[in-house]
């Protein structure tokens, strides 16, 4: 659990964080965004004492941080950035072993951890453990990055633009690869991104900042019905915004189910678990009002019709 | 990558073996030094040994370079500390005034306050050696990606860990440039510590040149020449296994 409370920074006479409160609960994925120089990064770098907060309280597990050692702080909290910052000088399974070798785990155990590591990030041991950092692609090394970030198996992870710097589609696949994770893992993830859609993706909770203050917070379906103000609302897409809506939704809340047993249906249909934003791609595209919706096995569980989104579009 | 290591192997060995065979060989050229200077009463330096000269030499050189390492990279560690931020321009600065200064310039300086002998030449050659080694230290640690520092400042390393584990490792290739180009120079720059009392390769040197005699200047010159090369060459040896993996192609 990560409490902030009253926190505020000051560089010289600038003002970078101004009086925020924010409490992320355990196994609690939450997003901060914002756009450039909003304040965010820095949000995360209190957390772990990379910079240190000027006034107000931070707590990681109900501890104060500045009554615990910044080094023993910091091998607690994992932690991923954008430029990654791997060793270069060491190999891909060094780089990992990082913070249980820092906390003195015996050397069995660091390589367990190391193999257990590359297996969890779908990084072969034998093709990886020995590259060096210059020998990864940009995603490669981004994975490398997040697990370094859970060596120590700390229970907070702080991420700052983890994915900001790398293609569309390997970003999307790593997204995914956090989600597939977190849902085993459980840690207290503070993400930091200036993409709105990777946080309405991954987030439970979203904190929008502006200007070094919190402007709203709340779950990205309480966001997306009710934004704060214009600067959430264009954050969020503006025009797009039921695009975006669309997306959070299952197929399976707005379809009409079938009454009787269904049949395997073949041709155009979608599954129930994909989400509304696809269905209406696929109308659009087809030019059709409406879809068999299936299940995992293929079979037709309901029907799904244009008509009933724009009339029950709303969650 | 291992042929370019065992290739920068055979070099220092060949050079040794030059230096070897000339140390202990050049009082048996009688006949081709003579034809370098014919009238002379005699052609074969013969005040002192050459293995001794030798000896003295490189002690003279690597006790330079030991002082020079140390206060060199020191210098560049401290101004590079958060507390030490203040005094990285004028480390900046020194270094690259010294490096305009010529090495004579400072033997002759070095005298008056110094006397005469090996203590004088030690300062310096110290003194001139730092130069080249504080710069490149300084631009070893200052060329560090800033993402890694702070990635080993946030996985909780402590500022020593930081200095030893990442940034001396990742600055090496060009500190040991530095210390490669300082110890070069400093060989050549030795041999003007004969001028002052120091015993040197330059020994040979100074006395042809006092007595018109070139067959002694050739002598310690190609001592020195060989002495030089035979470490230029060990240096660009350690060079290359000093490299760091991001300095070589990917191999994917």
């Amino acid at each position: 659990m990560i409490e902030l409370l009253n926190v505020s920074k000051t560089f010289g006479t600038t003002l970078a964080v101004d009086g925020i409160s924010l409490k992320v609960e355990a196994g609690e994925l939450c997003a901060l965004v914002g756009t450039s120089g909003c304040g965010k990064s820095t949000t995360l770098r209190m957390i772990n004492r990379l910079c240190a907060h000027s006034a107000g309280e931070i707590r990681i597990e109900g501890q104060r941080i500045d009554q615990l050692d910044p080094q023993v702080l910091r091998r607690r909290i994992g932690y991923a950035i954008q430029s990654t910052g791997l060793f270069p000088h060491w190999t891909v399974a060094r780089n990992i072993a990082v913070v249980p070798r820092l906390l003195g785990w015996p050397a069995a155990r660091v390589r367990e951890r190391v193999e257990h590591l590359l297996a969890l990030l779908e990084l072969p041991a034998e093709e990886f453990a020995g590259k060096y950092p210059s020998q990864l692609s940009g995603g490669q090394a981004q994975r490398v990055g997040v697990a370094r970030a859970l060596a120590g198996d700390p229970d907070i992870l702080l991420m700052d633009e983890p994915f900001g710097a790398l293609d569309p589609i390997t970003r999307e696949s790593l997204q995914n690869e956090l989600l597939r994770i977190q849902s085993q893992l459980h840690k207290t993830i503070l993400f930091v991104t200036h993409d709105m859609d990777e946080a309405l993706k991954l987030a439970n909770r979203i904190v929008v900042m502006e200007k070094g203050r919190i402007v709203q917070q709340g779950t990205p379906g309480a966001l997306l019905a009710n934004p704060s103000n214009a600067f959430v609302e264009n954050l969020l897409g503006g025009q797009e915004r039921g695009l975006k809506q669309a997306g959070l939704q299952q197929v399976a809340a707005l379809m009409q189910p079938l009454g009787t047993a269904g049949t395997r249906v073949e041709g155009l249909c979608i599954k129930a678990c994909d989400s509304v934003r696809q269905a209406i791609s696929i109308m659009l595209w087809q030019r059709c009002d409406r879809l068999s919706v299936v299940d995992g096995d293929g079979i037709q569980v309901g029907i799904l019709y244009l008509d009933s989104l724009v009339r029950r579009g709303a969650p | 990558m291992k042929d370019v290591r065992q290739a920068a192997w055979r070099w220092p060995l060949l050079w040794l073996s030059l230096l070897m065979a000339a140390t202990v060989g050049l009082p048996h050229f009688e006949a081709a030094l003579r034809v370098i200077e014919p009238g002379a009463r005699a052609v074969i330096y013969t005040q002192a040994p050459f293995g001794g000269l030798l000896v003295e030499h490189l002690l003279l050189v690597a006790a330079a370079a030991g002082l020079s390492i140390a206060l060199g990279v020191g210098a560049a560690v401290l101004v590079s500390r958060p507390w030490g931020k203040d005094f990285l321009p004028l480390a900046g600065q020194v270094a690259s005034i010294g490096q305009t200064f010529p090495p004579v310039a400072v033997l002759a300086l070095a005298v008056p306050a110094l006397g005469f002998g090996a203590l004088p030449t030690l300062f310096a050659l110290t003194l001139y050696g730092v130069l080249p080694i504080l710069r490149n230290s300084l631009a070893g640690l200052r060329g560090i990606d800033p993402a890694v520092l702070e990635a080993a400042r946030g996985m909780g390393m402590s500022p020593v860990q930081v200095l030893w584990q990442v940034e001396l490792p990742l600055a090496l290739e060009v500190i040991i440039a530095g210390i490669r180009t300082s110890v070069t120079i400093n060989i050549a720059t030795a041999a003007l510590g004969s001028t002052i009392g120091a015993s040197t390769l330059g020994d040979p040197i100074i006395a042809g040149l006092v007595n018109g005699n070139t067959a002694y200047v050739v002598q310690g010159a190609v001592l020195i020449g060989l002495l030089a090369l035979t470490v230029d060459s060990l240096f660009e040896w350690l060079q290359v296994g000093a490299a760091t993996p991001s300095a070589q192609p990917a191999r994917t």
